[in-house]
């Protein structure tokens, strides 16, 4: 392999490594795609089994991934064993790093919930002062998200809500439910617009690089996959500055190798692409690199309340059941009095409430759990974080992971602006539940530690300037004209949207670019 | 419970013991905290361990677990782990055998069942 030659090397098969092999190889461009992790059969690595025949009966093992709470004793080992590829934060300011090595990534388990952002996100200084905007607009990403939407198979409605712009969809024409006619009414009666969720369909049961991207890539004939190829650090040539290459090591043997190419495009997901760049010692001549990251805030079950006409069974057919997505409606022409930005509202109705939610046990208990199954209203709240210069990553050199490589030391903690949000959903969440007269269980507005969201952005944030962002434009380094990142930590802010379809849509307006100046002889 | 299996016929008590062996010391002080206080609070008030009390003076001994739910766990120790056990007991018994059986027979709903990632080579 040191001896072939390669236009583009690719770290990371996810979204945005995926997204970037597709693009540059229908090009005509020869690219090699290195990820650390092995390719899964889906089909052969799982099997059906019942709770009782784990060894912790579901409960999992105590103390294995303690900071992924999506982990159960059924998914376990899908995840990055924490032991294995470790990292380091205060003990008073925990982080939760989740993590998948794996071909596809993290696109192979996420939650496909498939939103634009508009100008409110990338002009977002303009609009409140704070921060810095984006060095793009809108405008310039929106011929990219109507690409990326019909490969995903992105299923939504067109509401014509200016701060979640409508996209190429599959139209959703379902109707509502009774109940959330109610709810949706009592939210437009306070200024809150709802659409349909906005879902990447994808194909089979995947919406996945691994199916919608790769696929198409490998069939060009200019695409080679290397998996279980652990990055240890990017290579520069020193008489010329440029990117020439990377050492690497293989996931099983730890044998060492290197592999070269023109450029090198890093889409090793937000954390480990800013960990690779800095453990390079490359990239940060502005001393960025590192800061400002950001993420949503998420509470789930944030207000659980139950549909009295529901109780029992006694919902008539179309009464009750499924949900919508309320888009942030904070500060967009008003100003709230004690936090900048917004959150959007993910709700469900038709589902069960948990036993905790009732105040008995026993026999009472089971019989109130059955009253209410089936009769529940459930929210989650995802609140976009401010990003922030203290909000930082840096090299643990002092812990190496399973490879010896080091680690990182994440330093993050949300703020008021946070926490003020949201208790501001939670009061509006009750205020909607009691007007639509359903019985409130609980509520509440701690939100999981920072990266619960799985929504890790900016550390090598893109700008208009060298000496204030890592990246310009085009997802391209300032310091190394051939060293593209093109992933999560590449955002200046996030809003309150899932990322991944503008991931997708930045990643394939950097392959874009790329494979152009690499036409004219300038890469 | 007219056919679905309570969390002694699941066997919850055998498991949890070998969960709470398996758990942090933190959990396992959480545990055996609360249990001391309500052993303190049944002999205090009904003179005998928690066990032997009648099942009504266990009810008012569980008052706690009448309190509506808040985010944050009791200050209390006894209410902290009256609320874990409530949790952990319920959770032991729906993914047990027993429940697993009763479902199959249309007796009960739930019970844990999914699928299982085999470790990564």
């Amino acid at each position: 392999m040191a001896e072939t030659k390669y236009d583009v090397l690719i770290i990371g098969s996810g979204a945005s490594g995926g997204m970037a092999a597709y693009t540059l190889t229908k090009k005509g461009i020869k690219c090699l795609m290195l990820d650390a992790g092995p390719p899964v059969d889906f089909d052969r690595q799982r099997v059906n089994r019942s709770a009782h025949e784990l060894p912790f009966r579901g409960f999992g093992k105590p103390g294995k991934l303690s900071h992924v709470f999506q982990a159960t004793e059924f998914n376990a080992n899908q995840w990055v064993d924490e032991t294995q590829v470790p990292y380091t934060h205060d003990p008073k300011e925990p982080y939760n790093w989740v993590r998948v090595r794996m071909i596809g990534g993290k696109s192979l388990f996420w939650a496909r919930m498939s939103f634009r952002f508009s100008d409110y996100e990338f002009k977002a200084k303009d609009h409140d002062g704070y921060g810095d905007n984006w060095p793009i607009s809108y405008s310039d990403l929106a011929p990219y998200y109507d690409q990326v939407e019909p490969i995903f198979r992105v299923r939504g409605r067109r509401d014509g809500i200016q701060q979640l712009p409508d996209g190429v969809f599959i139209e959703d024409t379902s109707g509502e439910s009774e109940c959330n006619k109610r709810f949706i009414a009592a939210a437009r009666e306070r200024g809150i617009p709802n659409t349909k969720m906005r879902t990447s369909m994808g194909r089979g049961q995947f919406a996945s690089s691994f199916n919608l991207l790769l696929p198409d890539a490998l069939a060009t004939g200019n695409l080679t996959i290397v998996p279980n190829a652990v990055v240890r650090e990017i290579t520069v040539d020193k008489s010329t500055g440029l990117a020439n290459g990377v050492n690497f090591l293989e996931r099983q043997s730890h044998r060492e190798m290197h592999a070269n190419a023109r450029v090198v495009v890093v889409g090793a997901s937000c954390l480990e692409s800013t960990r690779l760049l800095l453990n390079s010692g490359i990239a940060n001549s502005s001393g960025v690199l590192g800061h400002y990251l950001h993420d949503q805030f998420y509470i789930t079950q944030s207000v659980q309340a139950v549909i009295p006409e529901a109780r029992d069974g006694k919902a008539p057919s179309g009464f009750i059941g499924g949900g919508g997505y309320m888009p942030r409606f904070r500060n967009l022409k008003t100003k709230e009095k004690n936090f900048l930005r917004g959150y959007a509202l993910d709700w469900s109705t038709g589902g069960s409430p948990d036993a905790k939610y009732f105040p008995l046990y026993g026999e009472a208990l089971q019989k109130a759990v059955d009253s209410a199954r089936g009769a529940g209203f459930s929210c989650t709240v995802m609140g976009e974080v401010l990003p922030r210069a203290d909000s930082q990553v840096r090299i643990n050199k002092a812990v190496t992971d399973a490879w010896g490589i080091p680690v990182l030391h994440v330093q993050t903690r949300y703020t008021a602006n946070e926490f003020n949000m949201a208790k501001d959903a939670i009061a509006t969440l009750e205020e909607l539940c009691h007007a639509c007269g359903w019985d409130v269980l609980g509520g509440h507005d701690q939100m999981f530690p920072p990266g619960y969201s799985i929504h890790e952005l900016g550390t090598c944030r893109m700008g208009d300037s060298p000496k204030s962002s890592v990246l310009n434009k085009w997802n391209q380094s300032w310091d190394i004209k051939n060293l593209f990142v093109v992933d999560g930590s590449s955002f200046v802010t996030g809003g309150s949207q899932n990322p991944t379809m503008t991931i997708l849509a930045l990643s394939m307006r950097a392959s874009d670019y790329m494979a152009e100046q690499m036409r004219k002889g300038d890469l | 419970m007219n056919g679905v299996p309570g969390a002694l016929e699941a066997k919850a008590p055998e498991f949890l013991d070998f969960l709470l062996s398996q758990s942090s010391a933190e959990r396992q002080q959480l545990y055996r905290n609360g249990l001391d206080g309500l052993n303190a609070q049944a002999r205090r008030r009904f003179t005998r361990p928690f066990a032997e009390v009648e099942a009504s003076q266990a009810g008012m001994l569980l008052a706690p677990l009448r309190e509506r739910w808040t985010y944050d766990a009791p200050s209390d120790p006894v209410a902290a782990m009256l609320r874990a056990a409530k949790d952990d007991v319920r959770r032991a018994s729906l993914n047990s055998r027993e429940w697993n059986l009763a479902a199959a027979a249309g007796r009960a709903r739930g019970g844990g069942a999914g699928l299982y990632w085999l470790p990564i080579d």
